[in-house]
């Protein structure tokens, strides 16, 4: 037998012994730490998510007739959310030199005092109304459900392979007088209508 | 077999010694093993899975391009998309890891026969994949395009994707896979003819430990894998992973082959069995290191599987007629953003295939070889512009240093080069409107250039829907099989042969009914030309030439649905027509209807489910032109696991009303022109994850 399979065998066990001593030469804390430590929950992340798009977003100086307090950053959730409590920890917190203080509302027409909108997946069907109401307000509008940024939506979240995603529509963004950075622009996976506030 | 072993001894040593270091750094925050668990360190509650009334530090620290690379487990809710399944050029199905385990899948074959508009042909050596009317006879999966983590998987001899027993990974490692329907070739090039089917592998994160699986099933089967997978920080993480298989296969019986039989063949003997020769012995190994944007995978799979249905001419009833296949690849990849949108990817490879065919004549071996060792590199370049555009732009490049082929009359050795460069732009025109523009140029040294393009319009004309037209062209080059391989007198080489070209035309529509309810339904034609067909010229020489040309249209329907409890129903029907223009016949091997179903059942939520599968096809010529009836065949796996997942039991019974039906087989098998199936198999599956 001219060609012995073993060849084959000996190339791919020296890479792997290659790829193996690579992985040891990285120090055993990289695979000791954390073992066994599981994923964060999702909407842990998407907290998280939300705390930076807040950072990358910058409001008209006037808006919301005086309805917030200095200081201060209405974020209100309209909808039922499948884990509240991972939303609930970002009450307080400080972005900018402001904080955040988190509205679960009832109603959509409340919605006209919040800077930042979180619109959950079961509030699909009354979309249309909800964004009316918000028409020509400067409020963030973000969502997780397919479909959303196409409706008007300013940033979606999706997934990914397990991992958070966000698309962003520019267009109502900036009817809005919202202006969303471009750092934030290109890290979107679609970018819905052509955007005269990013560049 | 030696040099397996030394990988499994190195690879033994190397985790003995891992857990040496790990458990002895006082650095992992406790000493005992043990202890581990209790013993976390309080500032990782990465764990936690609701809020806690505080943030976690954690995430917070990080940005947001380090987030978007965080897994994050997922909560069951029907507003989960992936946004690939939408706004795709192209009709995609995606199988995850949770379906591998539901339906109880140990192939791609298993895998690919559940998803729309594909079906499978066992010739009891090749399992080969048909898709939208078209499965040649004697064909390797030459006409779809296999990448396992992006790499390319479809060999440099026969171009063959392996989607049996001898693919190159255990399919329990398969985190995911997309199937994208049509053509491919303006982004990915040969093979890209019919179907892109890109796979991802689990990630050292899911895996988490160690995880050993054994099964057991009919026919003596036996598969044993054991699995480490270690994540660490700053994108640190390493999996090792190899699995044993062997199956001992009935003794089947063959009519053809049966003295009994009127018709039996001068060969037949031993009242039409061929004992022992199904066997499959299969050994894969494979392993991912992974740091900071760059990632290095190895991949090494061997199979060897007895023949027993007297291909070529060979004597029948002798198991010592037998394939083996060798395959193994070194890829490393560096991902790096490189300014504001702009992603740099760069990929280098190793690849190594081998092929040895034994085939007995009258108890004389007579062994067909082949050897390729190819070697390659890919930039890619995707950055956004004057934000409506996305544009990604890659250059490839590839040496065959061998491509070489011998038997005792052949010795044939080939090199060979190729380069490709190609351009895609996806332009937001609207918030209803996208399009893809995309072109692709491929050299050959063997075939010389081919371009092809691919132009998509995804319109989303109200909230719910999504249309999609799509035209593309696709090529696949002519294997150095094709080109040069020849046993003079009788059959010839043709180095002249061209590459295959295939153009289709599509309209996808998509409808979201809500609550987890999905439709989708397309409409395609496509023609072929140049097929790349054995024929005999007036002497009975046979040679490839470029000859055939395919004509189809067909239409495909699909509801898919999720429930919250975890249950889900996947139903899709397939009508299609492949016919030659120029004698108007309807291909061999081209069922005109398929249907599947497939149904998971949440017996007890998150704990025990079944899975059932249904799977319709619809009648077939052979290439003799009988007529295979019809068949539906009924699989059932129930699975079972603890609540934290730690321990997964799985029963399965595949052919579960045991129906008898037969796929059509190659000229080479003749007498066989079909070969009848697996009747009721059963098999069971232990995984324990520590």
């Amino acid at each position: 037998m001219r060609s012995d399979t073993g060849t084959v065998r000996r190339r791919v066990a020296a890479a792997a012994i290659v790829l193996f001593a690579a992985g040891l030469l990285q120090g055993a804390d990289a695979f000791a730490a954390e073992r066994r430590t599981s994923a964060p929950a999702e909407y842990q992340v998407k907290a998280e998510f939300v705390y930076n798009f807040i950072k990358f977003v910058e409001w008209p100086l006037r808006g919301h007739g005086g309805n917030v307090p200095e200081g201060m950053i209405r974020f209100c959730v309209l909808g039922e959310l499948p884990d509240k409590a991972s939303f609930e920890a970002l009450d307080g917190q400080e972005i900018m030199g402001k904080h955040l203080s988190l509205v679960f509302l009832k109603k959509s027409e409340e919605s006209r005092v919040c800077q930042v909108l979180f619109l959950s997946s079961t509030v699909s069907n009354s979309l249309p109304e909800v964004l009316e109401v918000l028409q020509g307000q400067p409020t963030l509008t973000i969502g997780d459900t397919e479909g959303y940024a196409r409706r008007g939506v300013m940033i979606n979240m999706y997934l990914d392979n397990k991992r958070v995603r966000f698309n962003i529509n520019a267009e109502t963004a900036g009817a809005a007088g919202l202006r969303i950075s471009t750092k934030l622009l290109n890290l979107a996976g679609t970018l819905y209508g052509v955007s005269r506030t990013g560049k | 077999m030696r040099s397996f072993r030394s990988i499994g001894a190195s690879a033994g040593f190397l985790l003995v010694l891992l857990t040496a270091v790990t458990s002895a750094n006082p650095a992992a925050g406790s000493a005992e093993g043990a202890t581990v668990q209790e013993g976390r360190p309080a500032d990782t509650p990465l764990s936690s899975t609701g809020g806690s009334g505080s943030p976690n530090q954690k995430l917070r620290s990080l940005s947001l391009e380090e987030l978007m690379e965080i897994e994050v487990q997922t909560v069951v809710s029907a507003s989960r998309y992936r946004q690939k399944i939408s706004e795709a050029p192209s009709s995609v199905t995606i199988i995850t890891a949770e379906d591998i385990r539901k339906f109880g899948y140990r192939t791609l074959a298993d895998i690919m026969r559940s998803v729309r508009g594909f079906y499978t042909t066992y010739d009891r050596n090749y399992q080969s994949v048909g898709v939208r009317g078209f499965g040649r006879l004697g064909d390797y999966n030459t006409r779809i395009l296999l990448l396992l983590d992006g790499h390319r998987v479809n060999e440099a001899i026969y171009a063959s994707a392996p989607i049996g027993t001898e693919f190159v990974l255990d399919v329990d490692l398969i985190e995911r896979i997309e199937i994208s329907r049509g053509p491919g070739s303006s982004l990915y090039g040969s093979n890209a003819f019919f179907a892109v089917v890109s796979i991802l592998t689990r990630r050292a994160k899911d895996i988490a430990g160690t995880e050993l699986s054994a099964e057991a099933g009919s026919h003596a089967l036996f598969k044993g894998r054991a699995t480490y997978g270690d994540a660490g920080p700053a994108g640190t993480s390493t999996t090792i992973s190899a699995t044993g298989y062997r199956n001992r296969g009935g003794n089947l019986y063959f009519r053809e082959f049966d003295p009994e039989y009127a018709l039996a063949d001068p060969r037949a003997t031993n009242g039409g069995y061929a004992d022992n020769g199904d066997y499959d012995r299969s050994r894969s190994g494979y392993a991912r290191f992974e740091r900071n944007g760059f990632q290095l995978s190895g991949v090494y799979a061997e199979r060897t599987k007895g023949v027993p249905t007297a291909s070529y001419g060979t004597d029948f009833n002798d198991p010592a007629n037998l394939t083996r296949d060798v395959r193994g690849y070194v890829d490393a990849q560096y991902d790096k953003r490189v300014g504001e949108g702009v992603d740099l990817s760069l990929r280098v490879y190793y690849d190594e295939y081998r092929f040895t065919g034994d085939y007995l004549y009258t108890g004389a071996v007579y062994r067909d070889q082949s050897e390729g060792m190819w070697y390659g590199s890919d930039v890619r370049i995707s950055t956004r512009l004057l934000n409506i555009h996305r544009v990604i732009a890659g250059v490839e490049n590839e040496v065959n240093a061998r491509q070489d082929q011998y038997n005792i009359d052949l010795d044939d050795r080939r090199r060979s080069r190729s380069w490709a460069a190609y351009l895609q732009d996806e332009i937001a025109v609207s918030a209803a409107l996208r399009i893809y523009a995309g072109v692709r140029y491929d050299y050959a040294s063997t075939f010389g250039g081919t371009t092809n393009p691919r132009l998509a319009a995804i319109i989303t004309p109200y909230e719910h829907g999504v249309i999609k037209l799509l035209y593309g062209s696709a090529f696949r080059a002519p294997s150095v099989y094709e080109l040069y391989y020849a046993a003079p007198p009788t059959i010839l080489s043709n180095p002249d042969l061209q590459p295959e070209k295939i153009k289709t035309y599509e309209l996808v529509y998509e409808h979201d009914l809500g609550k987890g309810l999905r439709v989708v339904a397309s409409r395609y034609s496509y023609s072929i030309r140049n097929l790349i067909t054995e024929t005999y010229d007036s002497l009975g020489n046979s040679s490839f030439q470029n000859q055939e040309r395919t004509e189809a249209s067909g239409t495909e329907i699909e509801l898919l649905k999720n429930w919250e409890s975890g249950g889900s129903a996947r139903v899709s029907c397939a009508l299609q027509k492949a016919t030659n223009p120029d004698t108007g016949e309807l291909l061999s091997n081209s069922p005109r209807q398929l249907a599947k179903v497939n149904l998971v059942v949440p017996l007890f939520p998150d704990r025990f489910f079944a899975g059932i599968e249904e799977q319709y096809t619809g009648p077939r010529y052979t290439d003799t032109v009988q007529e295979l009836g019809g068949f539906a065949v009924t699989n059932l796996t129930l699975l079972g696991r603890n609540q934290q997942r730690t321990v997964e039991a799985s029963v399965g019974v595949d052919n579960l009303f045991n129906k008898k039906y037969a796929d059509p087989a190659s000229q080479v098998l003749l007498p066989l022109d079909s070969v009848q199936q697996e009747g009721r198999t059963v098999r069971a599956k232990v995984t324990y994850a520590f």
